[in-house]
């Protein structure tokens, strides 16, 4: 939103602050000023003051808002243009400007009645059109508007000054009434701009005629424009429900000047001192008469809508003093109508604030108006301690992250989102992919189902620019679909490459076990996963265990089976879920210290199994027959295939038993075995 | 043209002339060195040939390089017995010597401890939130129904529109929070979030903010400036200069935007600046009572403030990255350590 410095100084006489200090002083109410520009205008030099106008704010995107708002921070009073329209009999709606409406019917109608708040029209006969004067010429294309001709600059004059869009239409190239309803039956229209839109029939909004499209809400058609030689005309103003523009401005991808203020919650009663001031510029400047009465259409009256609000209120939220006097003055100053009384006040916004609906905002008119820079900023709050909600994953994930850069592995962030390819050779989770519906970024279109596909990209990355040492993680989310259910699940991933080195599992393996061990895991161990993901070395997958449940997966990878990767024979992959890393440690229980009331007996004992047999399945469940209180510890000391089955020479550690009662729990046990 | 035979002899005389170890040395560049050694320019002369010619020439030269380098290898050991370079052999001998392996942490996860810890000490949770998320928790709860025009700042990446979606900000992560938990708390939290746009060197699809709000018995304008304050001075020292201003968010009211003076011209205006003299951090206020409400919370009773702030271009300049992109992959590798840290 643009402001001709000369302008405000008209609208809010006695204003002695210079443009940069207007602009300023909006900014820290709530209009961010994000430029100056020393201009020329009429001949004389002035300044345009350019605003960020980010509010709810409907009023906010005119002149004569901004000029009221000036006159608040300053403590002025706003002027409203007097034209100097020939006189005719009122109805006025307070503009100082009469004029007189004819007796002949105008030619409109709503028939879409819920969708139109208000809406007044009149026809003009007699006009001339032509060069736009220089000041008006001048004016508009300050305010960033193309200059087009007189009628048109009025148009986008009177909407730029009140802030209510407008339509001028050629009414000789209209046929019957301008109406306002639901599209049944065009199927594309060409605008003032030139461009097609595609109409759709579903719900959009069109001002037509009998026809043609004159207009859809936010811009109008080429069928009926406003030229040089346009004599006679239809104007009109009118306001809408804010959502049915926002459809129709994303149906058909226009935002314009106009769009982007009835999106806002334009206050109808203002529509008709914005119709007398389109009305008068007309008239003035291009002469002509009205010939139709005034059509108003207008279902629900404008009320007033009072406020609850207790002076107490802007200093508690402010946290400094802000007496009710003070706050009073603000609110007089914004035009609010206050009627105070003991303990509340009852709070009446003017008309054209809309967004000042609860005792909240109006606070904030309080307080942006005291200044926000009298607030002192300096002093951190004294809160009182509040119950610690953090989760118990977040503290695991720092100390996971502490883990491994302590062990020499360098972390990354990638990409969350990736292509189908990637996720089908990556995932090994029974859930299907998710995917977007409309990102831009076509090349990524699905959510990874592993942190593999971001660590392999880097690792390849790392190796093309001659860093050989690669040994990557990363903590982030994995996402998938089960049914009609979204899932994410927060992984640590892992990616060692070690050049022609046979056992790189292995080295991954021992980074996990100094992990979970670090973390206080008192059994790690592995077991065959039943599937791993596609480039994965299908006989080198496994599931890795933290006190006896499943965590994750550890697996070698065949990276060449992935098209294009030129990295990494030697590779292991580890992703653990970390959520089911976080239940696993918490359950498990770890006694600080027992009572060793014997020394240890130490006794060897051989073992046969199976082919295929699973050792630690094995020795676990001789642990129980033990008793898992007598057992300090187990080693396999020595290996020897027999035939079909493996001799394990074992080397057990009794504790808290004597000699004869370790050796009988020994025969008993080793003899079943 | 030289051939492999003219340079073996040459060589092998030349080695077996030498009378120390700087005379070798200049053998040993004439005939190996990397730029004009002429054996080397023999191999590169292998690149012309015929592909017989090269399998034919290639293993001959090979091996006289093989060869050299063992006679090379050879006197030098001689002379290092016999001459006093003996001293200097022992010094020139190679390092068997790695620096050690040190990992880091990336560099938006430095960032985020150092936020955290601050928070941390201020008596503060820390939580996070889902990345899918709902239409319900991403905008609804925060009081932006659909059809608000608050919506047009999103850009939203929809996995189900309308329903389901990637979160466009943090502030979700507050929605679920009010509704889990009963005040009073204090909760930060750093997140990932979705925008629908293109990406390229200074933008990105995907960024990471920092947000924390607090809901007690009473917080106001004051505390929220202090809190604020207390955050820019850790991240930007204590010389930083901010100010805070009335700015709309539908989720807040009274809502503020807190800016930073240029750090570039002071404040007098530049181009880093767009001449304004102050840089936008982020936003914040008192949360809006709708969202205690849909909450199940009294704002009669309980009143809060939120602020929240986007890292990545932060981390950038911290860390001297010029694209956007290297923060999540590609690019981005460490050094094994540093002369002089700059952090």
């Amino acid at each position: 939103m643009k402001v001709l410095y000369s302008h405000i100084k008209k609208l809010v006489p006695g204003l002695k602050a210079t443009a940069r200090e207007v602009g300023e002083g909006l900014t820290l109410t709530g209009f961010m000023m994000d430029g100056l520009a020393s201009v020329t205008y009429n001949g004389k030099p002035d300044h345009v003051i350019s605003l960020e106008v980010r509010q709810n704010r409907p009023d906010g995107l005119s002149v004569l808002g901004v000029a009221r708002e000036v006159a608040a921070i300053y403590g002025l009073n706003v002027k409203l243009p007097v034209l100097k329209a020939k006189p005719r009999t009122v109805p006025s709606s307070g503009s100082g400007a009469g004029v007189k409406y004819g007796s002949a019917r105008s030619p409109a109608r709503v028939d879409a009645k819920n969708k139109v708040r208000r809406a007044q029209v009149a026809a003009f006969t007699g006009v001339k059109n032509g060069p736009s004067p220089r000041w008006l010429k001048e004016y508009v294309e300050l305010l960033g508007m193309n200059s087009v001709n007189l009628l048109v600059d009025i148009s986008n004059y009177a909407m730029l000054v009140t802030g209510y869009p407008n339509h001028l239409i050629d009414q000789h190239k209209m046929r019957g009434d301008l109406a306002w309803g639901y599209n049944t039956r065009f199927d594309r229209m060409t605008t003032l701009l030139g461009t097609t839109l595609e109409l759709q029939k579903k719900g959009e909004m069109l001002i037509q005629d009998d026809v043609n499209p004159i207009a859809t809400l936010m811009v109008g058609s080429r069928a009926a424009e406003v030229t040089r030689g346009t004599s006679a005309l239809v104007a009109e103003v009118a306001v809408y429900d804010p959502a049915q523009v926002r459809r129709d401005s994303r149906t058909f991808h226009v935002s314009t000047e106009a769009s982007r203020r009835l999106e806002k919650e334009l206050d109808p009663s203002g529509v008709a001192y914005a119709f007398e001031f389109l009305a008068a510029l007309i008239v003035t400047h291009a002469g002509g008469t009205i010939s139709t009465k005034l059509f108003d259409h207008y279902p629900r009256k404008f009320q007033p809508r009072s406020i609850l609000f207790n002076p107490a209120w802007p200093g508690r939220f402010a946290g400094i003093e802000i007496p009710p006097a003070q706050s009073l003055r603000v609110l007089k100053h914004l035009r609010f109508k206050v009627a105070t009384g003991k303990k509340m006040w009852r709070v009446t916004p003017p008309a054209e604030r809309t967004d000042v609906t609860i005792g909240e905002d109006v606070v904030e008119e309080v307080v942006r108006l005291v200044g926000y820079q009298n607030i002192p900023s300096g002093e951190l709050p004294a809160f009182p301690p509040t119950p610690d909600i953090t989760p118990p994953i977040i503290r695991l994930v720092e100390k996971v992250r502490d883990a491994l850069a302590a062990n020499g592995l360098d972390e990354i962030y990638s990409l969350p989102l990736t292509t189908p390819a990637l996720n089908a050779a990556a995932n090994y989770r029974e859930w299907s992919q998710v995917v977007t519906q409309n990102a831009i970024n076509e090349e990524y279109p699905v959510m990874r189902q592993s942190l593999l596909t971001g660590l392999l990209a880097q690792a390849q990355s790392y190796r093309k620019k001659n860093l050989e040492h690669v040994q990557l993680f990363e903590v982030g989310k994995v996402f998938g679909k089960v049914g009609r259910e979204y899932q994410e699940r927060e992984c640590l991933g892992l990616l060692v490459h070690i050049s022609a080195a046979p056992k790189v599992t292995t080295a991954a393996q021992h980074i996990l076990e100094q992990l979970f061990r670090g973390l206080g895991a008192s059994e790690v161990g592995h077991r065959p996963a039943a599937a791993g993901p596609i480039v994965s070395n299908p006989h080198a997958a496994w599931e890795v265990l933290v006190n006896g449940k499943a965590v994750g997966i550890l697996c070698q990878l065949q990276p060449q089976k992935l098209t294009g990767n030129t990295v990494l024979g030697d590779t292991a992959f580890c992703e653990v879920d970390l959520e089911d890393l976080e239940r696993s440690l918490r359950a498990a229980t770890h006694p600080a210290a027992i009572e060793l009331t014997h020394k240890l007996i130490i006794l060897d004992a051989n073992l046969e199994l199976p082919r295929g047999d699973s050792l630690p399945d094995r020795l676990h469940e001789i642990c129980r027959q033990i008793g898992e209180r007598h057992v300090w510890s187990i080693e396999v000391k020595d290996t020897y295939p027999a035939g079909d089955k493996v001799r394990y020479t074992l080397r057990v550690s009794y504790r808290d038993l004597s000699d004869p009662e370790a050796k009988q729990k020994h025969a008993e046990v080793f003899v079943d075995n | 043209m030289t051939t492999a035979k003219n340079i073996q002899e040459q060589a092998l005389a030349e080695i077996a002339a030498a009378a120390d170890i700087a005379g070798l040395e200049q053998v040993r560049v004439k005939y190996l060195g990397r730029k004009d050694g002429e054996l080397n320019r023999l191999l590169r002369s292998l690149k012309d040939m015929t592909e017989a010619e090269r399998r034919k020439r290639g293993p001959v030269l090979q091996n006289l390089r093989a060869h050299l380098e063992q006679a090379l290898d050879q006197r030098r050991a001689e002379l290092a017995t016999t001459t006093s370079d003996a001293a200097l052999l022992k010094l020139a001998a190679p390092l068997d010597f790695q620096l050690p392996k040190i990992g880091h942490l990336h560099p938006l996860t430095e960032t985020i401890r150092m936020i955290n810890d601050h928070f941390l000490r201020l008596g503060y949770s820390l939580m996070e939130g889902p990345e899918i998320e709902t239409d319900e928790f991403c905008f609804r709860r925060l009081n932006v129904p659909p059809d608000h025009p608050a919506r047009d700042m999103h850009d939203t990446i929809y996995i189900e529109e309308p329903k389901y979606l990637l979160r466009t900000h943090t502030s979700s992560i507050e929605a679920r929070v009010l509704e889990k938990y009963k005040p009073p708390f204090k909760v930060a939290y750093p997140g990932r979030t979705y925008r629908n746009e293109k990406a390229s060197k200074t933008n990105h699809f995907i960024f990471h903010q920092y947000q924390g709000f607090v809901v007690l018995k009473e917080a106001s304008l004051k505390d929220l400036f202090g809190t604020i304050t207390g955050l820019f001075r850790k991240m930007y020292g204590p010389k930083v200069v901010i100010r805070f201003r009335n700015k709309y968010y539908p989720e807040v009211e009274p809502g503020v935007g807190p800016d930073m003076q240029c750090f570039n011209c002071a404040g007098k205006g530049c181009a880093v600046c767009k001449n304004v003299g102050w840089i936008e951090m982020g936003g914040a206020g008192i949360i809006h009572p709708n969202l205690l409400w849909m909450a199940g919370i009294d704002p009669k009773k309980w009143r809060g403030f939120a602020f929240g702030l986007g890292l990545d271009r932060w981390v950038m300049a911290k860390y001297h990255i010029q694209d956007i992109r290297t923060l999540l992959g590609g690019d981005l590798a460490y050094q094994y350590y540093q002369h002089e840290s700059n952090l």
